[in-house]
């Protein structure tokens, strides 16, 4: 049993097939005269009829609902890639592999980025973390930590440029691409927030995962800045499985002072001040 | 009791006695969750990594997997649905290298985290739906297409066409976790 939804009925008789068809028709504003008053005769002495066309229309608009700055809808049946099954299966062995090896963080090449770009520091690496199997992830990071190596690089007179390139940059909270361990306090008991900031020259970027915060609930990443401006850094919801996600706001890193999670109350379930630069 | 039986053929029994084999799981699923993931981010490369992502944390979060609570279809798409709004979240807030002043537009400039988690939660929906009924709510629904256009496409009856839209919409709403499983 696959659970694919929908593979019964199209029934082809009867007054439930004249239903049917007549519900799918209004669902597609697809009614001549006739059937629309058909539909309205319907509507008027089945309640259950019009909460359930009611319930469907809502489902379907939402399809068609404009979503600023995003493109429309479309979908496109693609052919699975070759070969996609077994890198998965290799995915999964190594992983297993690694993750029994006495260093697997070191090791593995499924880490986070988080815990790749923490290579070095103390922290010891939990199995819990989610993988980071794709290949592709650690292109963008190696090239994101390349460039902010050349930043670095470009400033010292481009010195040393094979060493430098091949790590992201180290040193004092503030440093330019450094990444900096925040601990947050006041978690809710059975959570896990680890965070971590990278400034930038355009603002401060903001590294989370995030274990224990109720699934479906949304949170607030808000960078507080030290004149008490609050600025929304982003938002997720709470998963039932460990959250990685980054984001950005548009304050210096020198200017910052606090990283808050909130709920949507405005309630704040995770806090730390950060070291002043 | 979990163990791995074989490199080349991964599997696991969760605690009600229900087998997790990645194999059959990806016979079974893989290619719905890798349209969920390429519709969701329009790059084959990256739907790839998110597929592959989906089937590592579901193999390490194996032994938490209870059949008796929902089905594997459903469990893999629930993961599915965090990989790839992590995974465009991230895309969406990604610098440019070396291009600071041409930062991309964040999720919440413009699109807002809400109209991005709604394409993507709906898209999870469409893969989790039957071919047929997909293929009239995207004909109908997403792409503007009449039932006698559909009809004229693909030869289905139009009064067929029009019940497949009410059951896949009903089978949709099930996918969604809007209306509660017959």
């Amino acid at each position: 049993m696959t659970g694919t939804y929908g593979q019964d009925e199209d029934r082809n008789h009867d007054d439930d097939f004249d239903r049917d068809e007549l519900m799918g028709a209004a669902l597609a504003h697809d009614l001549d005269a006739g059937r629309q008053k058909e539909f309205e005769d319907l509507c008027s002495r089945d309640g259950a009829f019009l909460d359930e066309y009611q319930a469907l229309s809502r489902l379907a608009t939402r399809f068609s609902t404009p979503r600023p700055a995003t493109p429309a809808l479309q979908w496109d049946d693609p052919d699975i890639p070759a070969g996609l099954e077994d890198r998965i299966v290799d995915a999964i062995d190594q992983d297993t592999r690694t993750r029994s090896a006495p260093d697997a963080d070191a090791l593995s090449p499924l880490r986070s980025s988080s815990s790749r770009r923490r290579a070095g520091t103390s922290r010891t690496p939990d199995s819990s973390r989610p993988s980071k199997p794709s290949a592709r992830r650690g292109r963008l990071i190696r090239g994101a930590a390349l460039a902010a190596s050349l930043l670095a690089v470009g400033a010292l007179g481009g010195a040393g440029i094979t060493h430098l390139v091949d790590r992201p940059p180290a040193g004092p909270p503030g440093t330019l691409g450094a990444v900096e361990d925040i601990v947050l306090t006041d978690t809710p008991q059975g959570a896990r927030v680890d965070a971590e900031l990278v400034a930038h020259t355009w603002g401060t970027e903001t590294i989370l995962e995030i274990d224990g915060l109720l699934p479906g609930r949304v949170y607030d990443v808000v960078l507080v800045r030290e004149d008490g401006k609050e600025l929304l850094s982003g938002t997720f919801l709470g998963a039932e499985q460990t959250i990685t996600c980054r984001m950005n706001a548009a304050v210096l890193r020198e200017d910052l002072a606090r990283l808050q999670v909130r709920d949507a109350q405005g309630a704040i379930v995770a806090a730390s001040d950060v070291t002043p630069v | 009791m979990l163990e791995m039986t074989d490199v080349r053929s991964v599997s696991a029994m969760d605690s009600t006695g229900s087998a997790f084999d990645v194999r059959e799981a990806f016979a079974a699923h893989g290619r719905d969750l890798f349209g969920f993931a390429f519709n969701s981010v329009r790059d084959t490369a990256l739907a790839e990594d998110c597929v592959q992502e989906v089937f590592v944390r579901a193999w390490r979060a194996r032994d938490r997997y209870r059949a008796d609570r929902g089905s594997e279809r459903t469990w893999l798409f629930a993961i599915a649905r965090n990989v790839i709004i992590d995974e465009v979240r991230a895309r969406a807030r990604r610098p440019v290298p070396g291009l600071d002043q041409h930062l991309e537009g964040g999720v919440d400039r413009g699109g807002g985290t809400g109209a991005i988690e709604d394409r993507i939660v709906l898209y999870a929906g469409l893969a989790m739906l039957s071919t047929e009924h997909r293929a009239v709510i995207v004909a109908v629904q997403l792409e503007g297409l009449t039932y006698q256009q559909v009809q004229d496409r693909t030869g289905v009856p139009a009064a067929t066409l029009r019940t497949r839209m009410y059951y896949g919409l009903k089978a949709l709403r099930i996918a969604l976790g809007e209306e509660a499983r017959p």
